[in-house]
């Protein structure tokens, strides 16, 4: 009934589309890694391969062929690549042209081998279509791979503009995605070759789906990263399967309710995932510590439990470790003396933290904490302040001073250690030799030797060979002294406890004084996560005792991006412009105005729509007879289209007429006359008549349809368009 | 005489065919265009699908005003390989009694002639009807002899079992107005045949009036002067045939006189529709009968209606745009 339509230029249209997308794919897949000349190669090498491949599949070659030819084309074009900047070619044709040739040729062969291997596979058989649109959705997902680990500042075109223009980049990337999918599945649409009122459905319902994503992500906020800590959190069952890989050494040992704060003996503990933040510390002073570093103290093990320190079970110890987050103000128990003195100075910081975490910390030496309100709760779990005493003097003014405060119970957890004599023979060998008469019973001199002998002979590693051992600590402390922090600190409290010193571990973050900057922000990552070894001191307090290895078989450190540090800080602040520049005067680019300037001339374009909507339909009253036979038919024409009847392309108005027989039967008399009119013919029907037929005709359709049909067709401004 | 006569006189004809011929009434409507237009019509069907009783009603609908030329209305010619060209167009004979040499007229000699499986005889024997079907006339000893200004052919073939037989070359099918393919009829049709047999075999009720030749001849003509064609279905026409030269399925083209018949054939299916005007539903309907025997396929191609449909849609849309257009009305 329908007349078929030549499919080839809507055929053509699809493969313009297609090819279009290809080389947006592969163009956003190599922007980042190649040259202008590799940028040029992918997108025509896509380009060519997207043109020839349809050809290519309908051909007699096998798809084997295809495969194998693209495997060695690509092979080839890397070699070829290589030796254009390895071989001779680069000392005759000079290293720049040498270094853009070898990359048009190596993306470019890329390009062109993936999207031949690709669109012939899906040409042949449909189903693997599907492996297009992964790739290209790889590719264009690749376009925003900075994104990850919190890295909310990349990649920097999109985030500078989101930033700039007061928008959170997060939502940008997530409308990203969105219209990804959507694009995903018009293509999936596209390829099982749906009528077309079924693709806007489709479309429709995908819309649906992205804008619910969104609302989702408006309610429950961005994704947050992992907690942190040293062999806690998140790496704990990481953690437990290498240890019984390993041979089962710490299997099970971190087990039950208090495991997000026991600290583990790793033989690996190098990740990829902990550039993450973790949270956000803003310093309200200007304080710089003595020793160059921040600590941040989560927690504290003291309670020697055959194997290493765990966190303490006795209610004297350990009494300035906060358990749980403060509901309100909460003083510190057993904190050092709050106020200015000679060896303390106050010091008020906010932390907001971004991942979760079991109990508070602060900078070193908390007295106060109160929790605060969130001024982003979707990106930050909790915020509060804290007041810390904090070091302020320097080390040569803590010697002479004793630790003893502690009862007798309280100083037999703070000094257990293994049962093993080599731990007192080194402390005091140690001490014996590197230090003076006069200070070696001064418990701070005694801390300073042993610390500075343990970062002499120690040498840092995240990957080590202790966590089998029956004493781990011994293993690496008599053995090759590879390890980090856990390792060192442990070996730092053992021996100092072997000397008789009230000793614990702490554990939480450090962080370099040098990444303030000028700053006041500190961005607390992962990998800043650290254990330390703390040292009683009468009349002040734990003192930190941390081992610095001279020697490192792991790469330096890498200090956080700076611009995440500062505009995490200005959001944990709640500044109303956090991360946003001010808007650039006569930039043009005023959003708002051309927002509106959008909205006015929208709203012009629906008013002539809606206008030349009733002028067609009021027309036909007002005509001669030398139009009516033509506009009456029009409008009775546009009167179909919005119930959703219109003519296929290809048929003619008689065909229409007698398909639509059964809904409108005046309808085929009123075609008639129309037809009459426009072909010559003499005996026409007065123009009362076309009236009354073209009235009959669009009464009887409508009567035919529902009524939402009918309301939902008179209010479409866009109805006249679909005349056909 | 004026259109809705001329109608009239197609319309009595059409209600005679369809009294005998159940279940056909597609075929009817061709068959009587094509008489109108002055063209001749190939059917190519099984045997026993009714092509006989059609041609031979048709000639018996048609009343013989002019007894005198002894020009019957129906003749057939059942075609045979050992048939001669004689035997078709006639033949000179030496009377004794006279001692003169007459012409015996041939079976084309009639107004309805019923050429039956006309792929089964010799070339030779084809091209002497064929010649005949192209000038109204046949040349015997030559001397030339007219034929009736109604001559109609009406020729059958079977599209089966085509050992021993002459397929008839495009060239010469092009002389054909429509080739014909009859479906198969609906279950509804064949039910009705044989309910109707008893009655219909005493022949066409008499209550159906029959038309005269003379009329048929007006009609004709009628149909040819007072049925107007825009210049809008000529450009079509002329660029639906050049968009089927031009297409890669087509080995050959129609034909210029293909063209040239297709109009009558048009304004002949519009006046039976009772309208004075060609219209692109008249294009639409009429394509695939004028067209589909005159192209020769690619090979591999099996079917010239899809070829067709697809070539005329661009311009059957261009047509019916047409009308909306402001310099159309």
């Amino acid at each position: 009934m329908i007349a078929q339509i030549d499919p080839a230029p809507e055929s053509r249209l699809v493969a313009a589309v297609r090819t279009l997308v290809f080389a947006a794919a592969a163009g956003a897949a190599v922007l980042d890694i190649a040259l202008t000349a590799g940028w040029l190669g992918a997108v025509v090498g896509t380009v060519l391969a997207a043109l020839a491949a349809g050809r290519l599949a309908r051909s007699r070659v096998r798809l084997f062929v295809v495969w194998a030819g693209s495997l060695i084309a690509s092979w080839l074009g890397i070699l070829v690549a290589g030796w254009l900047v390895d071989g001779n070619a680069a000392a005759w044709i000079g290293p720049r042209v040498a270094l853009e040739g070898a990359d048009l040729v190596r993306y470019g062969v890329l390009g062109m081998g993936a999207v031949l291997v690709l669109r012939t596979t899906a040409v042949r058989y449909p189903v693997f279509a599907v492996g297009e649109l992964i790739a290209v959705a790889l590719a264009l997902a690749g376009v925003t791979a900075a994104h990850r680990d919190g890295a909310i500042n990349h990649p920097r075109w999109l985030s500078d503009w989101a930033l700039s223009t007061g928008r959170d980049p997060q939502h940008l990337l997530l409308a990203f995605g969105a219209g990804t999918l959507v694009l995903l599945v018009l293509a999936l649409l596209r390829e099982r070759r749906g009528r077309g009122g079924r693709v806007l459905l489709h479309l429709g319902s995908a819309a649906v789906l992205a804008a619910l994503l969104l609302l989702l992500f408006r309610v429950l906020g961005p994704p947050h990263p992992r907690g942190g800590g040293i062999g806690q959190g998140a790496k704990e069952s990481e953690a437990r399967v290498k240890g019984a890989r390993n041979g089962g050494g710490e299997r099970g040992a971190a087990r039950g309710g208090d495991q997000l704060t026991q600290l583990e003996f790793q033989d690996d503990y190098s990740s990829k995932s902990q550039d993450s933040p973790v949270a956000v510390v803003i310093l309200h002073d200007d304080y710089s510590p003595p020793l160059g570093y921040y600590y941040f103290r989560q927690t504290a093990f003291s309670q020697y439990n055959g194997r290493r320190l765990v966190a303490r079970t006795r209610d004297d110890i350990d009494r300035d470790i906060l358990t749980e987050f403060p509901t309100g103000r909460i003083a510190v128990p057993d904190a050092p003396e709050g106020g200015e003195s000679r060896e303390r100075t106050v010091v008020h910081t906010t932390v907001a933290l971004l991942a979760e975490h079991a109990r508070p910390f602060g900078l070193e030496s908390p007295t106060e904490f109160v929790p605060r309100d969130s001024p982003d709760a979707g990106r930050f779990q909790r915020l509060y302040d804290v007041t810390s005493s904090s070091l302020a003097l320097r080390y040569e003014d803590l010697l002479g001073r004793r630790s003893s405060r502690w009862t007798a119970g309280a100083a037999a957890a703070y000094t257990g250690l293994p049962d093993d004599p080599r731990y007192r023979e080194l402390a005091d060998r140690i001490v014996q030799t590197t230090l003076r008469p006069e200070h070696r019973n001064d418990p701070f001199a005694q801390a300073i030797a042993i610390s500075s002998w343990l970062g002499k002979n120690g040498i840092y590693s995240t990957r080590s060979q202790h966590a089998g051992a029956g004493d781990p600590t011994a293993d690496f402390l008599f053995g090759d002294r590879t390890g980090y922090c856990v390792h060192f600190s442990h070996a730092a409290a053992f021996l100092l406890r072997a000397r008789g010193l009230p000793t614990r571990i702490a554990a939480g973050y450090v962080a370099d004084e040098g990444r303030r900057g000028s700053g006041s922000t500190l961005l607390l990552r992962q990998k800043d996560a650290h254990a330390w070894a703390e040292l009683y001191l009468d009349g002040f307090g734990w003192i930190i005792v941390d081992v610095a290895p001279e020697r490192s078989l792991d790469p330096p450190d890498t200090p956080p991006d700076p611009d995440l540090q500062r505009m995490l800080g200005e959001l944990a602040r709640g500044d109303p412009r956090a991360g946003k520049l001010p808007p650039r005067p006569g930039s043009g680019l005023d959003l708002g105005r051309i927002g509106r300037w959008a909205a006015l001339g929208l709203l012009g374009l629906l008013a002539l729509l809606y206008a030349v909507k009733l002028w067609r339909l009021a027309v036909p009253s007002l005509a001669g007879t030398r139009h009516v036979h033509r506009v009456a038919y029009r409008a009775a024409l546009d009167r179909l289209a919005e119930l959703g009847w219109r003519r296929a392309p290809g048929e003619t108005r008689e065909r229409f007429a007698a398909r639509l027989g059964a809904v409108a039967p005046a309808l085929g008399e009123l075609t008639r006359e129309h037809i009459g009119r426009a072909f010559g013919s003499t005996l026409l029907a007065p123009p009362e008549e076309m009236l009354r037929l073209a009235r009959t005709s669009t009464r009887e359709a409508r009567q035919a349809a529902p009524f939402w049909l009918r309301l939902l067709g008179a209010l479409d401004p866009t109805s006249w368009l679909r005349t056909r | 005489m004026d259109l809705a006569a001329a109608q009239q006189v197609v319309l009595r004809l059409r209600a005679r065919l369809a009294a005998a011929v159940k279940g056909r009434d597609d075929v009817i409507e061709l068959v009587l265009i094509a008489l109108l237009a002055d063209g001749h019509v190939l059917l190519e069907d099984y045997p026993g699908s009714g092509k006989t009783l059609l041609a031979k009603t048709l000639g018996d609908s048609i009343i013989d005003d002019q007894p005198d030329d002894d020009i019957p209305g129906f003749r057939r010619i059942q075609f045979t390989p050992d048939l001669l060209p004689s035997d078709v167009t006639g033949v000179t004979v030496f009377d004794a009694a006279t001692t003169a040499f007459s012409f015996r007229r041939g079976p084309v000699f009639a107004y309805v002639v019923l050429a039956d499986e006309i792929n089964r005889t010799s070339p030779k024997v084809q091209s002497a009807l064929l010649e005949a079907m192209a000038e109204k006339q046949v040349t015997v000893d030559n001397t030339t002899h007219k034929l009736d200004a109604l001559f109609f052919v009406v020729a059958t073939q079977n599209p089966l079992d085509l050992a021993g037989t002459y397929p008839l070359p495009v060239a010469q099918l092009d002389r054909f107005l429509f080739k014909i393919r009859m479906q198969d009829v609906s279950r509804e049709a064949e039910l009705d045949v044989l309910l109707t047999a008893k009655e219909r075999r005493s022949g066409v009720p008499e209550s159906l009036p029959r038309v005269g030749r003379a009329e048929v001849v007006a009609a004709r003509h009628a149909c040819h002067e007072l049925v107007h064609v825009t210049p809008a279905v000529h450009e079509a026409l002329v660029d639906i045939a050049r968009a089927l030269r031009a297409d890669r399925r087509v080995l050959q083209g129609a034909s210029t006189r293909s063209l040239v018949m297709a109009l009558p054939a048009l304004q002949a299916r519009a006046m039976i529709r009772g309208r004075d005007h060609v219209a692109p539903d008249d294009v639409d309907a009429l394509l695939g009968p004028i067209f589909g025997h005159r192209l020769e396929l690619a090979p591999g191609v099996e079917d010239a209606a899809p070829v067709i449909r697809e070539c005329g849609a661009p311009l059957l849309e261009r047509m019916a745009r047409l009308s909306l257009q402001r310099a159309a009305g």
